[in-house]
């Protein structure tokens, strides 16, 4: 029987059955089997050195009066001088270790092998052959998903008698228990889905997916410690209101927004892997699927803004504005990873220009540059730019305390037209005739960013009147609005309206050069 | 589009930056038929059979597959099933034995069991692996290797079979098997691209040539048919007796164009210009001029030199 399940499993997916058969050898079983019982025999005998000895006094596991400012107790001995241990308390720290260590390793790990795995693949030209078979993209990622982190799994399944068990004997709820499982699983599909799109994307360095994995979990784990330690039962996970809903409050609200939320980014995630799968040489994501992924990113971060207002008599909060400012923030890390994922590459868009009137089925120039495969994606970008724009600036209109409408609005119409010069130049950069113009790109955006604001810090250049011009010519025009005057903000619009037009212009020459006929280049050059 | 092509391209053209590597390509290729690509290295050989694997998206033109239009990776499970594309470097999974990595293959293009194990044996008791099933790949030869890839290459009982440069790096014994084993497959009925450089092993297997250069299909005929029109025809003679009556008695013979006495001054190549009834009455002639003759044997020119003769520079 047990033949016949594992027959019809490799039949219903061959990429799973062969990960499995590649990595989970007799070897490699014993192996991990060991290192998951290890690793719990290890926590067992932490635990158990923890326990407090012969007439102990305070101990964090004794039954007793609690010691003040303190996560102690005192001991309450025995005839025979020994105390009482407060075993649930004891079974209750051992679910909280293994709690914290299942997801990280899993997490970690998985993104450490998947992006080594696919990587390695894509290096040696073997993921082509499977490409070339009659399987679905979605089988066989699905079996990648499944199949290259099985070892982590199984050490994880072994870990769980244990962790189920200290779960029950430290008196943990069902709910919780369901929450941790669900939202582990709905982290790894996430994020494991995220290093497929990351392997994708041509990065094939698996320690930094596992050193970012490492850092978001390491925030994640001080998120968690605060509001758990500070706002008990108000911030749980770290989540406190999103569009005035206290989501924060109670357990079973906390775990559906993130596991809804989750399955939205591992939708939008995989729709991109499956789609890169398909077509390795285009862009990573779609436009049609730009704008609708835009759009849910930008709903899910400004539920985070709608939040009460703390009103303090004459201290200036200006709660609404600082909200916007963390969106924006949010917004330009979201836009770098929009333009890498949209701009075509030169040679897609050598084609695009060269045979575009040869296509079979042309369409005219303002519908391919909204909706088309292979144009540039300037036109693009700026509809997915102008959604957070009109999104927030309805937003900012709403504003009811002492937040400024005025520089929310020319924040935000300053953000866009820097966005804007960013995916300009981004495209040129891809354009260009350079062996790493990916890399290249990723520099420049980063470096147009970036570098501004750090050189203005480390010269000294804060954001006042003097120096407000220069800071609206760079990512972070909302520090220097504050300063403006109307002739620096006028002054300001124009320097982005004219450094805009010089890229696009030299970005529409580019693209007829690059459309130009053999003949009529070769024709060109004659007197 | 005629049912009988199994391959057909019409204005295939591929671009890489401002290079064309593949300019405005119509082939055709009968089924059933082998069809041998040669071409200076950069031709656009390889690009052509990426393209016509659905490995490499064309910048213009159409590919039809036995009648039926070819994009480029869509899911399109009945088209995939009927190519096999072997590239040049023929990437293989160290990790596994020569039998889990054609089971993986197998079960990738869904064959199920009982068929799957059966095909399994099959395709290796014809690439002659059988021996080394239970063996890791890591530790086959070249040649092993090779025929491993082919044998993953037909798993799936393709009707196209696009093979790029398949015997290159083989030692002549290696080349030997592999030239059967193309044979065998000939004689399945299997529509076969084949590129190579290694000219006499094409001119053994094949029915047709397509000649490219420069990404341009510049030549695309059969092979009896550029036999026809480009090979000078020879006879080969060897005599008991005297060489120089023999030379004598073949320039009686109109269509007798020239005649060399080859190094072991035993043997005489003539240039023929007859026809086969030509060469008859010339054997007649040579048997009643009582010339003791041990060996009469009209030949072609080789392909090598057809092809240098064309003005192409084939790197052998």
């Amino acid at each position: 029987m047990l033949s016949n399940l594992l027959l019809r499993m490799s039949d219903w997916n061959p990429q799973f059955f062969r990960e499995v058969r590649g990595r989970l050898k007799p070897r490699q079983f014993w192996l991990t089997v060991t290192a998951s019982g290890g690793i719990q025999a290890l926590i067992l005998l932490y635990m158990w050195i923890s326990l407090p000895g012969y007439q102990a006094r305070v101990d964090r596991y004794c039954i007793g009066k609690i010691e003040p400012y303190s996560d102690l107790r005192q001991c309450a001995l025995n005839a025979q001088g020994y105390p009482s241990i407060d075993w649930p308390r004891w079974w209750f720290d051992i679910f909280q270790a293994l709690s914290w260590i299942i997801p990280f390793v899993l997490l970690i790990g998985g993104v450490y092998m998947l992006i080594g795995d696919l990587a390695k693949e894509e290096r040696r030209g073997t993921l082509n052959f499977i490409r070339l078979s009659p399987q679905t993209s979605q089988r066989i990622l699905i079996g990648k998903l499944l199949g290259v982190p099985v070892v982590l799994i199984l050490g994880a399944v072994l870990a769980m008698p244990l962790h189920l068990a200290a779960a029950v004997q430290g008196g943990v709820s069902t709910l919780a228990i369901a929450s941790l499982y669900s939202i582990t699983i709905a982290l790894c599909c996430c994020f494991y889905s995220g290093a497929i799109f990351y392997a994708f994307f041509g990065g094939a360095q698996s320690w930094l997916g596992a050193g970012t994995m490492w850092l978001c979990y390491s925030i994640f784990a001080q998120m968690w410690y605060y509001s758990h330690n500070y706002n008990k039962g108000n911030w749980l996970l770290g989540i406190k209101t999103w569009f005035y809903v206290n989501v924060g409050s109670h357990l079973s609200l906390t775990t559906t927004f993130v596991i809804v939320n989750l399955a939205i980014a591992t939708g939008w995630i995989w729709r991109a892997i499956n789609r890169r799968y398909t077509y390795p040489n285009r862009t990573l994501i779609s436009k049609r699927q730009s704008y609708l992924m835009t759009l849910s990113f930008e709903i899910f971060c400004l539920g985070f803004a709608f939040f009460e207002y703390q009103r303090y008599k004459d201290w200036p909060t200006r709660d609404g504005f600082n909200s916007l400012i963390g969106l924006l923030l949010i917004n330009l890390f979201w836009f770098v990873c929009l333009i890498a994922a949209l701009t075509p590459h030169r040679q897609t868009l050598l084609d695009w220009s060269r045979y575009r009137h040869a296509q079979e089925r042309r369409r005219n120039l303002l519908k391919d540059l909204i909706w088309g495969e292979k144009s540039p994606a300037l036109l693009a970008i700026a509809l997915n730019a102008l959604i957070p724009t009109l999104l927030f600036g309805g937003w900012s209109l709403t504003w009811q305390d002492d937040s400024p409408k005025l520089i929310g609005l020319l924040s935000l119409a300053f953000n866009f037209s820097f966005l804007l010069i960013c995916a300009v130049v981004a495209q040129l950069v891809l354009l260009a005739h350079f062996k790493k113009r990916a890399i290249l790109t990723a520099a420049v955006i980063a470096a147009m960013i970036l570098l501004p604001p750090i050189a203005m810090l480390v010269m000294g250049v804060a954001p006042s009147e003097t120096s407000a011009a220069l800071w609206l010519l760079s990512g972070f025009a909302f520090a220097g609005l504050d300063y403006a005057t109307q002739f620096t903000i006028g002054f300001g619009i124009l320097a982005h309206l004219t450094i805009f037009s010089l890229f696009t212009t030299r970005l529409t020459l580019q693209l007829k050069k690059a459309g130009a006929s053999e003949l009529k280049i070769l024709t060109a050059h004659r007197p | 589009m005629a049912q009988e092509l199994a391959i057909a391209t019409q204005g295939l053209t591929k671009q890489f930056d401002r290079h064309v590597a593949v300019h405005d390509v119509d082939l055709q290729i009968r089924t059933g038929e082998v069809y041998g690509l040669i071409g200076p290295n950069g031709a656009g050989k390889t690009t052509l059979i990426r393209m016509l694997a659905a490995a490499e998206e064309p910048t213009l033109g159409e590919i039809h597959i036995n009648g039926d239009r070819l994009w480029q990776n869509q899911d399109d499970p009945h088209l995939k099933r009927q190519i096999g594309y072997l590239p040049d470097d023929f990437p293989l999974y160290d990790d596994l034995t020569v039998w889990d990595y054609l089971d993986y293959f197998a079960r990738l293009y869904k064959l199920r069991e009982p068929r799957r194990r059966e095909r399994l044996r099959d395709v290796l008791e014809l690439v002659q692996l059988t021996h080394k099933r239970h063996s890791q790949i890591a530790t086959l030869s070249r040649g092993m290797k090779q025929r491993l890839s082919l044998a993953r290459t037909i798993i799936h009982e393709p009707l196209v079979l696009l093979l790029d440069e398949p015997v290159s790096g083989l030692d002549p014994i290696a080349r030997m098997q592999f030239r059967e084993i193309i044979k065998s497959l000939q004689a399945a009925q299997m529509t076969i691209l084949i590129s190579s450089h290694v000219l006499s092993d094409l001119a053994e297997l094949c029915n047709s040539i397509g000649i490219m250069e420069l990404g341009y299909l510049v030549e695309s005929t059969t092979l009896d048919h550029l036999y026809q029109r480009l090979s000078q025809q020879q006879i080969l003679l060897t005599t008991l007796g005297s060489v120089a009556d023999l030379q004598a008695e073949l320039r009686t013979c109109p269509h007798v164009e020239a005649v060399e006495v080859l190094s072991d001054g035993q043997r005489v190549k003539a240039t023929f210009s007859g026809d086969p009834t030509a060469a008859a009455a010339l054997l007649r002639s040579l048997i009643e001029a009582n010339i003791p003759l041990t060996e009469f044997q009209p030949m072609h020119e080789d392909l090598e030199s057809i092809f240098l003769k064309l003005g192409h520079k084939q790197a052998s």
